[in-house]
């Protein structure tokens, strides 16, 4: 199992040496830590700490900083935060020495929404970290009517391709890698184990993690943390949930077009004791009964007749309460966590693949359960940091393709299959029940002032059984209720190390992946048990430059894996997809250079961007019922530039705009191919955007009618090329199929009044009505309007 | 001057006025044909235009043009485009005042898209008239070919006019995509596709004049995954099976495009696979594909008189009918015995020939072709030419029959004996190993001496050739963009 091979193993010995290097340079400066807290005593989040003029960073949650690798001399830190006095502490280090300066900041009369500042200034840090990262505040976007989906399509280098409204089927690509090759965290833990990504898909588990309930969405391009503990080939995004310190109480709800409608509620209460109670929930509905273009009925010669029709069958639901307990600021706990969730999710299929084939009753029903208990300590013996979380959740899915009728696009039922579901020839009424313990050991350790370890380790045990009964009718035999078992554990470390001269920042880390699978596959019409057993390495350096306070430069490197996963290894009989033990990781050389330029009134940041993938996991699909199987095919080349403006050319008037271009081209010699000849070797991959880009322009004007109010008006706007659906390289190039070129505009205006109680907007998505594609004949939503009213009141 | 301007003010509306002007300018300056207008000689001949015409490449078209002239005519000459055109009657026209100028207009094969011939007539008085006819030429197209092409799970199929077989290699550059992976089929007229993909849809295609498969009409089956089996008995008369949950068959006319009628199947039984037909008059056979549930071949009998499923026959000797669109499993000798193939997958029971024999609607029990005795194989496939021409193909590696294994093609063509029950032997050693179950076989025959049937391999896809008297094998056409999953007579 941990056989490695020579040059693995070479590989290993030059990074620990690397890692040694780092360690053993330089260990004599000195260094400053210390805590930013409020009059009572609660610690403040995200606090700007300014040493001297030219160094800055920010409280981490729990409200500590920590300034290293300075020399000797007198130094003035200033700890400021919105809505409380600044204040200043002068001091002298000596070398070596490691000062701890605690700041208690007195609140201002007026309370001012701290919360977004706060934000900001953490966003600053990460975006000037090492990592290949792009990162998205969401707390602007509170008072808006979008959804997750559609704000993560906004981040440079990323792409969201829907199928359809609120919790449509999607995929997410960064930088040109797509679907289970992006992996997606909530707040560090992978969110396969918190939602029902798996089984529902990307969209609709995202519809159960609603902008709101957000913080910001950090999205790493290239290179992964070691902290986000998962076998990411491109790339990875973290989603931070809400993390408000002050009690309050916040209700918002809107109304749409296509009968949809948001509402929630969020809710925090501290006590003197330390202990804080929080609740979220919201309920998100929508018919999504908007109108398509070409579509076909038959007439009684079997003929087509292209007609225009609103879907009748994409209704989603979905809700989710969290209640959450929390303990604060004790010697033996920094803060600890005790959270549970119940969701809920209704959502209706309405066609097939290509927007062919109307369904009229087929849907995926989710129920998720969460338990998490989490511990979080700083300074333990005053150099070593700890996160430990704990997590058991249920994931209960069902699939329903029970009647015969069959649906035309206007709703009616035209016919009665003799056999078979909508989708299935079996007929589905599939209950699939996932437990899944997972845990998380997350260790920092500043062993000197110049450099920090993080360590890290993700395991979990995952086990499902399921049912279905009219399935087993069909085949004799309910395979599903054979259970399948899945052991991983992925563990990393990482140096972060920063070099004296001249101001360089270097990031080495060592990833390891082992896992265990156990399933079955359908032999002659029996089930055989099947079992994968896969370890696998990776490692990463990043390295980053502060050229100057304006300009950064950074440079990363990771060869990265993944894993087969559960469908891909072991098969899903309910898609007639048979199990592939032999199947090899996914693996990937990513480069990353960026450079991040940053003036008082704009900022411009560059990257470029190089993958070469081997050994892609690719769908072998053949006719059912006989099993299709996952392969290992393609090697892939992709070369890619992006680039984000931000300007902020009045203090009420912002500007950013972004663009990508990415070239995915095939690397496969024939063998890898699928194909007899090389004739696609060096061909751009068909059915992936190849250039995208987002701007928005917003407008906040304070104070317009009353001393508190603020108004704000926004345009955004999204751009995809045309892209063909099949190789550019075959057919005759008059008539090929393609994906059109799509203009997104969306347009709102939001007022906020009652001492910022209070906020009215009114959004308008797609204005235009364009006829939006992502995928092949599939069309998005035509134009909706959106009003949302949000009541946020807070402790002054 | 004030009053005066004043007062012209009150009178007129200059603007009004002005705005008249420009639009009277405006039209004047559109009527882009002053120049003709002006140029009108009404003492010249006058040739009035004959209408658009068509014709196949290779071919001739005679047509006229009627000629008046006030005086007589002097001189007739032609020009065509491409081509040959001549005058048939032009000793007739000269010296008449009016006629008919037959012109015949000879094609070449190669020739295709918009042509004009044009005529132009002289009198006697010198003045000069001349006329174009806008010709369609036809590109004189003969085969449909269906390439499937791509790589990874991106492929999809190309289909293209070929003029004849007469070349070495062909690549997708000329194919219209279809968006799905289709096998094609023939009236002897247009094209039809039918590929997997739900709506179960029939696409007819003609070519236009340059040679490009344009969409005519489709017909679709609204609940089916896909049609799963096509039998086009002429241009009035077509059988198509759908598959994925509607027990039925939709009787329809390749001319006019329409389902005409409906066979229901639901008799037959349930979570059937519809794997291929034959028509012996006035029966319709349908092989029935239950993978290997029943562990017997099964054979639906339709009376065609009525469209009504008359019995389902079965056979334990051999099971699992399985067919591809592409591949027949069922062929009828000269004797007009039906012989039907089972592959034996997932049965435990051997890949082999059953017979129904003429007149009869049972399996002959007296005929069993045990292909996996004699050839030590499972077998896939079964085409039938007469004379002892009976070829089917074997299959190396069992594990790789859907090529999983993209890299290791696992059947080889095979001759059989039907009569004799015996195995002729690989079709040519020198042949390599196709991927036949997972991607294609069929075998065509496009003269009294030439078969061709697909290679789907490893390092080649190719149509290869077999000459009926010689015996012998050898490669036709390169197919440097995918491998073929049809090529059918079209005109």
């Amino acid at each position: 199992m941990l056989h490695l091979n020579c040059i693995a193993r070479t590989k290993l010995i030059l990074l620990i040496c690397t890692f040694y290097a780092n360690v053993l340079s330089g260990q004599t400066a000195a260094s400053i830590s210390g805590t930013v807290r409020s009059a009572d005593g609660t610690a403040i989040p995200g606090a700007y700490l300014q040493l001297d003029q030219d160094t800055g960073t920010v409280t981490d949650e729990l409200g500590h900083f920590h300034f290293s690798n300075l020399l000797p001399g007198e130094y003035t830190i200033t700890a400021s935060f919105v809505g409380f006095q600044a204040q200043e502490k002068r001091f002298t280090l000596t070398l070596e020495a490691s000062a701890i300066v605690n700041f208690t900041l007195i609140e201002q009369a007026l309370l001012l929404d701290e919360v977004t500042v706060a934000g900001r200034s953490e966003a600053t840090a990460i975006r000037e970290s090492a990592a290949a990262v792009s990162l998205l505040e969401t707390r602007t976007f509170y008072n808006r009517s979008i959804e997750t989906t559609d704000l993560l399509n906004t981040v440079s280098g990323v792409q969201v391709r829907q199928n359809g409204g609120m919790g449509s089927q999607s995929e997410i690509a960064i930088q040109g890698l797509s679907g289970r090759q992006v992996k997606l965290f909530i707040d560090g833990i992978p969110m396969d184990y918190l939602l029902p990504v798996e089984t529902l898909g990307i969209g609709a588990a995202l519809s159960m993690l609603p902008v709101h309930l957000t913080e910001r969405m950090e999205v790493y391009k290239g290179a992964v943390p070691v902290s986000l503990g998962a076998d990411a080939l491109g790339g990875a995004i973290n989603v931070v949930t809400r993390k408000d310190w002050k009690d309050y109480i916040e209700i918002s709800t809107a109304h749409s077009s296509f009968r949809t409608r948001r509402t929630s509620l969020n809710a925090r209460k501290s006590f003197q004791s330390g202990i804080a109670l929080s609740l979220s929930a919201f309920h998100n509905m929508s018919d999504n009964d908007y109108l398509i273009d070409e579509v076909a009925v038959v007439n009684n010669f079997g003929n087509p007749e292209t007609i225009s029709a609103r879907k009748f069958h994409d209704r989603f639901r979905n809700y989710l309460v969290q209640g959450k307990l929390q303990l604060r600021d004790k010697s033996w706990v920094d803060l600890l966590t005790l959270s549970c969730s119940y969701g809920d999710l209704y959502d209706e299929i309405q066609h097939n693949f290509e927007m062919r084939q109307a369904y009229g009753q087929a849907l995926n029903l989710g129920t998720t359960y969460n338990t998490a208990l989490q511990y979080e300590k700083r300074g333990i013996g005053g150099r070593l940091d700890a996160d430990i979380y704990l997590g058991y959740n249920r994931l209960e899915t069902g699939f329903i393709d029970t009647t015969r009728n069959i649906y035309s696009w206007l709703g009616k039922v035209i016919g009665r299959k003799t056999y078979g579901g909508e989708i299935t020839t079996s007929q589905n009424h599939l209950r699939l029940e996932d437990d899944n313990l997972s845990g998380r050991i997350l260790l920092r350790y500043r062993f000197s002032p110049t450099s920090k370890l993080t360590f890290n380790v993700v395991g979990t045990h995952f086990v499902r059984s399921g049912r279905d009964p009219i399935a087993a009718e069909y085949y004799g035999e309910d395979y599903f209720r054979t259970p399948i078992y899945i052991n991983k554990i992925v563990g990393g470390i990482g140096l972060e190390k920063e070099l004296p001269v001249p101001r360089i920042t270097s990031h080495t880390a060592i990833k390891a992946y082992q896992y265990y699978l156990e399933g079955f596959r359908i032999e002659e019409e029996s089930s055989v048990s099947v079992e994968q057993n896969r370890f696998q390495m990776g490692f990463s350096q990043a390295l980053k430059w502060e050229l100057s306070p304006k300009v950064l430069v950074k440079a990363a490197y990771e060869y990265a894996s993944r894993l087969p996963d559960r469908i891909e290894a072991l098969g899903d009989f309910s898609a007639a997809i048979n199990s592939n033990p032999e199947l090899q990781p996914e693996t990937s050389h990513n480069v990353n250079v960026g450079t991040h330029y940053k003036r008082k009134k704009w900022s411009l940041e560059l990257n470029g961007f190089y993958r070469n993938v081997n050994n892609i996991i690719i769908l072998q699909a053949v006719p059912p019922p006989v099993l299709s199987k996952y392969e290992n095919l393609l090697k892939v080349a992709i070369a890619g530039v992006e680039g984000e403006v931000q300007w902020r050319l009045r203090d009420w008037l912002k500007l950013r705009v972004n663009a990508t271009y990415q070239d995915l081209r095939n690397r496969s010699e024939k063998e890898k191919a699928g194909v007899s000849s090389n004739r696609y070797y060096g061909a751009r991959l068909p059915n992936r955007p190849y250039l995208f880009g987002n701007g928005e322009v917003q407008f906040q004007k304070e104070g317009l009618l009353a001393a508190a109010d603020e108004l704000q008006i926004w345009w955004a706007g999204g751009y995809v090329a045309s892209f063909f659906r099949y190789w550019e390289i075959d057919g005759r190039k008059e008539d090929k199929l393609t994906i059109p070129d799509q203009w997104l505009h969306r347009v709102g205006i939001a007022y906020t009044s009652w001492q910022r109680r209070l906020t009215v907007s009114l959004e308008s998505q797609n204005i235009f009505n364009t006829n939006a594609y992502d995928n092949f004949r599939v069309q998005k939503p035509g134009r909706s309007w959106h009003v949302k009213l949000r009541i946020f009141i807070t402790k002054s | 001057m004030d009053n005066t301007t004043t007062y012209l003010k009150s009178r007129f509306n200059f603007r009004a006025l002005f705005a008249g002007l420009m639009v009277i300018a405006l039209l004047f300056s559109c009527n882009g044909n002053d120049d003709d207008i002006m140029s009108i000689d009404l003492d010249a001949p006058v040739i009035q235009e004959t209408e658009t015409l068509s014709v196949r490449g290779g071919e001739s078209i005679t047509f006229s043009f009627s000629v008046i002239a006030p005086g007589t005519i002097a001189e007739v000459a032609l020009d065509a485009s491409a081509g040959t055109a001549s005058l048939t009657n032009e000793a007739a026209l000269i010296g008449t005042t009016s006629g008919v100028a037959t012109i015949q207009y000879a094609t070449t094969p190669e020739m295709s898209g918009p042509q004009s011939v044009s005529l132009t007539v002289v009198d006697e008085q010198g003045k000069t008239t001349q006329r174009a006819a806008q010709i369609e030429v036809f590109a004189p197209v003969s085969y449909g070919l269906a390439m499937v092409s791509g790589a990874g799970d991106v492929t999809t199929t190309f289909i293209q006019g070929l003029i004849d077989l007469d070349i070495t290699s062909i690549d997708n550059s000329s194919g219209t995509e279809l968006g799905q992976y289709a096998a094609i089929y023939s009236d002897g007229q247009s094209l039809f596709t039918a590929g997997f993909g739900a709506p179960a849809t029939m696409s007819k295609f003609v070519f236009n004049s340059v040679g490009a498969a344009v969409l005519d009409q489709q017909i679709i089956v609204p609940g089916s995954s896909s049609f799963s089996a096509v039998e086009i008995v002429d241009n009035q008369t077509a059988y198509a099976t759908v598959g994925g949950g509607l027990s039925r068959a939709v009787v329809f006319s390749p001319e006019e495009m329409r389902i005409t009628g409906e066979i229901d199947l639901t008799a037959a039984g349930e979570g059937l696979f519809y794997s291929d037909m034959i028509v012996r008059d006035p029966y319709l056979y349908i092989a029935l594909n239950d993978f290997g549930g029943s562990g017997m071949a099964k054979v639906a009998v339709v009376d065609l008189r009525t469209n009504q499923l008359e019995t389902v026959i079965e056979d334990d000797r051999t099971a699992t009918l399985f067919g591809t669109l592409p591949t027949s499993i069922m062929t009828i000798d000269e004797d007009g015995d039906i012989y039907v193939q089972g592959s034996g997958l997932f049965s435990g029971k051997p890949s082999g020939i059953l017979r129904i024999k003429a007149g009869e609607q049972t399996f002959d029990p007296d005929y069993f072709f045990n292909l996996s005795e004699t050839t030590g194989s499972s077998c896939f496939g079964l085409y039938h030419f007469g004379d002892g021409l009976t070829f089917t193909t074997i299959s190396e590696n069992d594990d790789n029959w859907f090529g999983s294994d993209g890299n290791a093609p696992s059947f080889r063509y095979h001759k059989i004996d039907l009569d004799a029950r015996l195995s002729s032997g690989d079709l040519d050693a020198s042949l390599p190993n196709t991927f036949a179950a997972s991607k294609t076989m069929f075998f065509l025959q496009t003269s009294e001496h030439e078969l061709l049937f697909p290679i789907a391999g490893k390092d080649e896809d190719a149509l290869y050739s077999y000459d009926i008297s010689l015996g012998t094998v050898s490669k036709k056409i390169d197919l440097t963009s995918g491998y073929t999953s049809g090529l059918v007579p079209v005109q």
